[in-house]
């Protein structure tokens, strides 16, 4: 269950990451037609989201400082659903930018969408919950770095 | 403390081994961590940094530029490679495909490949757009250079479209003073110029645009998908030419 869990979630993130990574000025947009953080901090967060993503998503799958990088990621998704979540509710139409993309698009096909995306952030944030409560899983560099203590 | 038995002694020696081993692996341990935790936050600071732009600054662009038909112009008329640009100033897209070009659409001015025609019109029903477009028009009467100028800076500064307080007039004075343009053509900005954006909006209707941003490669409409794609295949059609 809990490789399961890490092989899922930083599978994804280093997917989403990597699509983005060549593209910051992209990414900036995608954080900008949320229009919810202040101006001056978007080109940063922007810029550095899909760098982070690439190094959870890395951190997961090979299983290092399992429950921090759990811990991570399931802010990371939370901060996306209340994102996701907030342009709903305002009537703001986007794509949500989580693999490429992101800007404007039709409010009927935005709102289509928004459910979807919120359930697959939620359960993306569940399987990170999990990682944070039992970070201890099969095949992962932390059993190496920091081996179970005897007796 | 009291002496012991031989036997407990050796217990008690065995145990504060023992105790010493443990403090020992876990200071190894929290020392790992705290080194792979750092070692993550560099990287992704340096990397931050390194995609950083050093905007900010309003040094005005070395570029030959010029006034056209509504529009300013940068690089020269000699140029292999022509580009039209029809965008708003407050449009997102617009706002990432300046970001995206600026350096090298420059940087092929300033060698004579390309020359580009910017073309801002009002397409979006807000105020700010309508006032920044006359500012930008009052800039470019005075002085292309600085209207240039302006005219990066307004997309650096781009508001949020729903956003209750965009920009004001004031606001938009300001950015003009810092770029060095005289008193007496910011006062032009609280009387909006009609015949110059009617003007402006017709030749980008007559040209049958009906989206921003809009470019035009020697009269055929750049294509991609993404910004980044129209990004990536301008600059090649521009290295691509002598």
């Amino acid at each position: 269950m809990g490789l399961l869990a890490r092989l899922v979630v930083g599978g994804v993130w280093l997917w989403a990451g990597l699509i983005k990574l060549p593209h910051p000025e992209a990414s900036v947009t995608a954080v900008r037609a949320y229009q919810l953080l202040p101006l001056e901090v978007v080109p940063v967060v922007g810029r550095a989201l899909p760098i982070i993503e690439v190094l959870v998503g890395a951190l997961l799958v090979l299983g290092v400082l399992t429950r921090f990088s759990g811990l991570l990621s399931a802010l990371l998704q939370l901060a996306f659903v209340i994102g996701i979540a907030s342009v709903w509710w305002r009537g703001i139409a986007i794509e949500c930018g989580c693999f490429g993309d992101g800007g404007a698009v039709a409010w009927e096909k935005a709102r289509a969408q928004y459910p979807w995306e919120i359930a697959r952030d939620l359960g993306l944030f569940l399987l990170s919950a999990y990682l944070v409560w039992r970070p201890r899983t099969a095949y992962s560099l932390d059993n190496v770095l920091f081996p179970e203590s005897k007796g | 403390m009291a002496t012991k038995p031989s036997s407990g002694d050796r217990a008690t020696k065995a145990a504060a081994i023992r105790l010493e081993h443990d403090r020992a692996e876990r200071k190894r341990k929290l020392g790992l961590m705290a080194g792979v935790i750092a070692t993550i936050a560099v990287i992704v600071a340096v990397m931050v940094w390194a995609t950083q732009k050093n905007s900010g600054s309003v040094e005005l662009p070395k570029v030959e530029t010029s006034v056209g038909d509504h529009s300013l112009k940068m690089g020269p008329d000699s140029a292999p490679v022509k580009v039209v640009v029809y965008e708003d100033f407050l449009c997102p897209f617009c706002r990432e495909f300046e970001e995206s070009t600026r350096d090298f659409l420059l940087a092929g001015a300033q060698d004579g490949k390309v020359q580009v025609e910017f073309r801002p019109f009002r397409l979006l029903q807000d105020e700010y757009s309508l006032n920044a477009l006359n500012a930008f028009a009052a800039v470019l009467a005075s002085d292309p250079q600085k209207a240039l100028a302006f005219h990066d800076y307004a997309f650096d500064e781009q508001p949020y479209e729903a956003a209750p307080n965009k920009p004001t007039i004031s606001d938009l004075r300001g950015w003009a003073n810092k770029i060095g343009v005289d008193k007496s053509v910011t006062a032009k900005f609280d009387t909006v110029d009609q015949a110059w954006v009617d003007a402006a909006n017709k030749a980008a209707a007559d040209a049958k645009i009906t989206g921003t941003p809009t470019i035009l490669v020697d009269g055929k409409k750049l294509e991609g998908a993404t910004i980044a794609e129209m990004a990536d295949n301008l600059e090649k059609l521009i290295a691509a030419a002598k």
